[in-house]
């Protein structure tokens, strides 16, 4: 994991958790989205500050998976919440960061 | 000549003035079970459907405005009003579009899209359950918020000519109404207490959701399967027939009411076979 990207979550989305998977609400598209517990902890570290490596090695240190199987994943993730809005990626890490 | 019909749904008070005698067979089918003896001090609505001229459409009217202006509207759109005026102002319930019975201390919601099969399950489990299984709902169920409870809904069944040709009990009926999407036939709520020699139900605590999913010409035997609470919560919402203020509040409402319940997808197969399912599931 090389990149420097700091993925962060669109303030206006609304999280709710129900036991291992999370709803978004996503107010301004209207549009709800279920997502599974792998996806619902890189959600949480998406706060700006942590970038997709200190991503990639938190979330390691909750599942019993292949580091590499485990990035591809975290990457897929990203890209998916990315392309529907509900987080953004930037090149400099966030000074506030952002609050589910 | 104008009739007036008085619907009480909810503490909701409808003042209901229409010349159209399609119109006051339907309310009287439909909703037999809300209709009171009138006039109301202050109605929260007051509607009226005008087609003094002898056509089959006419002028809505709700607390003195004409909803599509000068516009003459259907049968089906004028029951489409009304049913919004008689749920929008319910508050401390959520409204789904649902089946619902009552199963000894407890209820079953059973949610599905158009023609997956809950009026058809619904009948099934009034007709083998008889003495086991309360009417609560057909088409929208309500759900006490706070108690989490489903109250009855004793709204006329509407049913497709392929379910009533399953119950040969419901023989007897003719009347039908052109729906929006198929053709369907009223059943009274009298009919189907009668038919089934069951009871309307009690408020009673929401014990299990069922989603159904329906198979290639139900045929087979019926599956259940576990389904995530958040995918529940999903198909709550997107039931709602609640006009809420944000989607956030559907949300947390059926994430409450999903913290209470068990959730199930159903794939439904023969009704025998769907019918049993159930009952076993219920009874365990």
């Amino acid at each position: 994991v090389s990149e420097r990207i700091f993925p962060v979550r669109n303030p206006s989305v609304v999280a709710r958790e129900i036991e291992n998977e999370c709803i978004l609400y996503a107010p301004e598209a209207k549009m709800v989205y279920v997502v599974n517990a792998t996806a619902r902890d890189v959600w949480n570290l998406c706060d700006g500050k942590h970038d997709l490596e200190k991503i990639v090695s938190k979330v390691y240190e909750e599942y019993d998976v292949e580091m590499n199987v485990l990035e591809r994943d975290v990457r897929k993730i990203i890209s998916d919440l990315e392309k529907v809005g509900l987080l953004s990626c930037s090149r400099e890490p966030s000074i506030n960061g952002s609050t589910i | 000549m104008p009739r007036h019909l008085f619907l009480r749904v909810f503490g909701r008070d409808i003042d209901l003035e229409t010349d159209n005698a399609e119109i006051i067979w339907m309310v009287e089918n439909l909703y037999r079970y809300f209709l009171v003896s009138g006039p109301f001090e202050n109605p929260s609505v007051r509607m009226r459907f005008v087609s003094a001229d002898g056509e089959p459409g006419g002028l809505v009217v709700e607390n003195g405005v004409c909803l599509y202006g000068d516009q003459k509207t259907s049968l089906v759109e004028f029951l489409s009003t009304l049913w919004r005026a008689m749920i929008d102002g319910i508050e401390d319930r959520e409204i789904f579009h649902a089946a619902a019975v009552g199963h000894g201390e407890s209820s079953i919601l059973m949610l599905g899209d158009p023609e997956s099969g809950k009026t058809t399950l619904t009948l099934g489990l009034l007709k083998k359950g008889r003495g086991v299984f309360s009417l609560l709902a057909e088409e929208a169920s309500v759900v006490d918020t706070t108690r989490g409870q489903i109250e009855p809904f004793p709204r006329a069944f509407t049913v497709t000519e392929q379910t009533l040709k399953l119950f040969s009990e419901l023989c007897f009926v003719s009347k039908r109404i052109y729906g929006k999407r198929t053709v369907k036939w009223i059943v009274s709520i009298d009919e189907v207490v009668d038919a089934f020699s069951v009871e309307i139900g009690r408020p009673l605590p929401l014990s299990h959701i069922l989603l159904l999913k329906a198979s290639e010409d139900f045929k087979g035997p019926a599956k259940l399967e576990r389904l995530s609470p958040a995918r529940v919560v999903l198909e709550l919402c997107k039931r709602s027939l609640s006009a809420h203020s944000s989607v956030l509040t559907s949300i947390d409402i059926a994430r409450l009411l999903v913290s209470r319940t068990k959730c199930f997808q159903l794939n439904v197969g023969e009704l025998d076979s769907t019918v049993k399912t159930v009952v076993g599931l219920v009874s365990d």
